[in-house]
């Protein structure tokens, strides 16, 4: 439980990290910069062309750039090409052992007690409490052993700590393993040891179990997603301000990684890159649009009652699931934000990859396969909440019904090992307004897509939440049905329309059962980076 | 003599479909070429310590597991625990008479940290608890933060299914062949009311077969 620990707190945390961060790697970088340049001064001079390299070698073709501005695209195989020009390939390391390919267990630990004492001295020594004993750092050994002794709770934070800020630290504990030689599996025992050690040790509360399983799990999720854009955007072959670049957006996007590379000298290092650093393929798209809901979800009067709101989406589709290895952890994951002009501003934030799965049949116009994935959900706008952490076995399948078109369909058991959904009746003195638990659901999605449109997409999911946290009465049925379709106007460039809804049925054993029901509607203009 | 009889079953219909599974199927030697560690069978005596809330009705239990572990290269075994716990009432509590079991039903796994005669390890598992008692109690935090407990003798049999939770340090001690003992501390945290988490440090002690070893 992180007690008045909001996201305010975490991005101030962020930012100073960031802040050190980014100084460090420019300092090195320029460091390592002025070193390559001067090689590179070096290696040319000995050619009487005084021709320099500015692109990377994993390109088929390097380009290179004369003093006078001329660009040339040579082909680095060529031997007799070799020999007359000096190309990057001569300065890449082949034979380097990356960071990653060994375990460093004592610097892990070490960097996992950074990233916990990071907040806890933030809130112990850089807050100012108004009443000192409200002070959750003041930790002690006589609250680690009433932590111990009294067991796990339910905590009373904001939806927006513990679906949104928990997740996040639990991706830092995640790659506190996951960029010291540890593969997916192991990294995920380290989420869920940060996790625990911070909940029992970290704060003077009781431990919560609802922040270790979206601590651990969630952290899990966006932990190997993060990993996993933050090494698709570097690029060890990359020099310049082009490497430059890729480090601090690699870092950004994943601040234990930017650190790692940063002290084993590979931020300015050049060697190859790994075989997996990039998905075989993959789609990134963007819409913008107009939402309009109805906020209170009385489902009678929505001309009245609605919102309108802007509406930005940014969707990331990593990997596909027919042509990865899909045995292998998140060799397809789905990233999915959503940005609004109301408020709150972070409005979905999704994600979710697959665990395991194995392929039924798989034949040239019609695909079935069984996978296993790991989904996080974060819906929070005014007229629906919800929180999942769920493991998510689904048949999907596919049939080509024409040259690039094809029909899509998803079906999934939704098995939540942690749920959260608003209780009508009830709000903690600490502010939580709903509910958590365990809960079973189903989730179905058709789409008919051509290229990289879905001309037309059906999504429905069901779930049972079942109360756990106190007051533990109550039971939640939530339902969200939405259709939408894609026109495209150009290769990148479609106009979409959605329509749907949001309910939700709460039975409470102590007061009157209550239905709520939110229609949706959406306009949207979307645009897509295809590779 | 209900609870003997459930203990026994549950041991021997354990160790018999583990027998049958090891008829049944073709050795197997693990993948990685492994010393000591391979797919394994745990008969494990326990007593436990309870703490908090929970303690001051349930001072302490006792009872055993049986589990099978799954190996997993290069130090990992995936496990299946069942067993069943006995939980003692506090001595003042003693007139009440009252009775209270758990049978675990957990799964998690296990990380050894060297592959050697000695193999110490940590362990996590999860699962569910199926909780009969005839005596239930609750705590009641007044506005003073003072926690008052009311025992509710009068419930008769009451069956709860509740979240477990455990993690455990041990050492597994290859003795000869593939038998092995093996010596663990663990903390469990399950889930009981909101006020009384059945809290409580829990001392095993068991013999471990080792197959295909």
């Amino acid at each position: 439980m992180i007690i008045n620990f909001t996201f305010k707190h975490l991005y101030r945390t962020c930012s100073y990290s960031y802040l050190i961060l980014i100084s460090l790697m420019l300092t090195s970088l320029s460091w390592s910069q002025t070193r390559n340049d001067n090689a590179v001064e070096k290696q040319s001079q000995k050619n009487s062309n005084q021709i320099f390299l500015s692109l990377s070698s994993t390109n088929k073709y390097s380009e290179l750039k004369s003093n006078s501005g001329i660009s040339l695209a040579i082909d680095p195989n060529n031997p007799a090409l070799k020999e007359k020009y000096f190309t990057l390939t001569d300065s890449i390391d082949v034979d380097y052992e990356t960071w990653e390919s060994k375990k460093h267990f004592w610097i892990a630990a070490s960097e996992l007690a950074i990233v916990q004492f990071i907040p806890f001295a933030m809130a112990k020594w850089g807050t100012t409490w108004d009443d000192p004993a409200d002070n959750w750092a003041n930790v002690s050994l006589e609250s680690w052993w009433r932590n111990i002794s009294y067991g796990w709770e339910y905590d009373g934070d904001a939806f927006l700590t513990n679906y949104f800020a928990h997740p996040y630290h639990g991706n830092l504990y995640f790659n506190v393993g996951r960029t010291n030689g540890y593969n997916f599996w192991e990294s995920s025992a380290w989420a869920a040891t940060g996790s625990m050690l911070w909940e029992y040790f970290g704060e003077t509360f009781r431990p919560a179990i609802n922040d270790w399983v979206n601590t651990t799990i969630n952290g899990i999720t966006l932990g190997e997603v993060l990993y996993r854009l933050s090494a698709m955007l570097t690029d060890n072959t990359a020099t310049g301000t082009n490497r430059v670049l890729r480090e601090i957006g690699g870092a950004l996007l994943n601040p234990l990684r930017g650190f790692n590379r940063l002290i084993s000298g590979e931020t300015g290092k050049l060697f190859p890159n790994p075989e997996d650093r990039k998905s075989k393929e993959y789609l990134v798209t963007v819409n913008a649009g107009i939402r309009s809901l109805d906020k209170d979800g009385e489902g009678d009067n929505f001309a009245k009652e609605h919102i309108e709101e802007g509406l930005f989406v940014f969707d990331m589709f990593y990997g596909n699931l027919f042509n990865e290895n899909i045995k292998k952890p998140f060799s397809t994951f789905q990233l999915s934000l959503a940005l609004s002009s109301g408020s709150p501003s972070l409005t979905r934030l999704q994600a979710y990859g697959n665990l395991f799965g194995r392929y039924l049949m798989n034949r040239k116009n019609m695909q079935h396969l069984l996978v296993a994935t790991l989904d996080y959900n974060y819906f929070n706008n005014p007229g629906f909440i919800y929180g999942g952490t769920s493991v998510v076995p689904r048949l999907v399948s596919r049939f080509l019904i024409g040259e690039s078109t094809r029909i899509i369909t998803n079906v999934g058991i939704d098995l939540i090992a942690m749920g959260a959904t608003p209780n009508d009746y009830f709000t903690d003195p600490e502010g939580r307004n709903y509910d958590f638990g365990p809960g079973i659901g189903i989730i179905l999605r058709a789409s008919i897509q051509n290229n990289i449109w879905d001309l037309v997409e059906i999504v429905y999911t069901s779930k049972w939440i079942y109360t756990q946290s106190e007051p533990a009465s109550s039971r939640h049925n939530i339902h969200l049905l939405m259709i939408s379709g894609q026109l495209p106007i150009r290769k990148y460039f479609a106009i979409g329309i959605g329509i749907g809804a949001y309910w939700r049925n709460s039975y409470y054993e102590d007061f009157p059962d209550v239905f709520r029901k939110n229609p949706v509607f959406r306009i949207f203009f979307k645009t897509a980076l295809h590779y | 003599m209900k609870k003997y009889a459930i203990i026994i079953i549950i041991l021997f219909t354990s160790l018999l479909s583990a027998q049958v599974m090891q008829n049944k199927e073709p050795v197997d030697l693990p993948a990685s070429g492994s010393k000591f560690l391979s797919d394994q069978i745990i008969v494990q005596g326990l007593y436990i310590r309870t703490l908090g809330n929970f303690n001051k009705v349930w001072t302490s239990g006792s009872g055993g597991y049986v589990s099978y572990g799954m190996f997993f290269p290069d130090h990992n075994t995936l496990n299946f625990q069942i067993g069943y716990i006995d939980y003692e009432l506090q001595e003042d509590l003693d007139s009440l008479n009252g009775s209270l079991y758990v049978i675990p039903l957990l799964i998690g796994g296990k990380y050894f940290f060297i592959d050697s005669r000695f193999m110490p390890y940590f362990s996590f598992m999860n699962g569910i608890n199926i909780i009969n008692q005839t005596i239930s109690f609750e705590v009641e935090v007044d506005a003073d933060g003072n926690e008052n407990i009311h025992i509710d003798d009068t419930l008769g049999d009451e069956t709860l299914v509740r979240y477990a939770w455990q993690v455990a340090m041990g050492i597994m001690i290859n003795v000869v062949g593939g038998l092995n003992l093996d010596l663990a501390v663990k903390y469990n945290a399950h889930f009981y009311h909101a006020e009384a988490m059945n809290t409580g440090f829990e001392y095993g002690f068991g013999l471990v077969w080792s197959l295909n070893k």
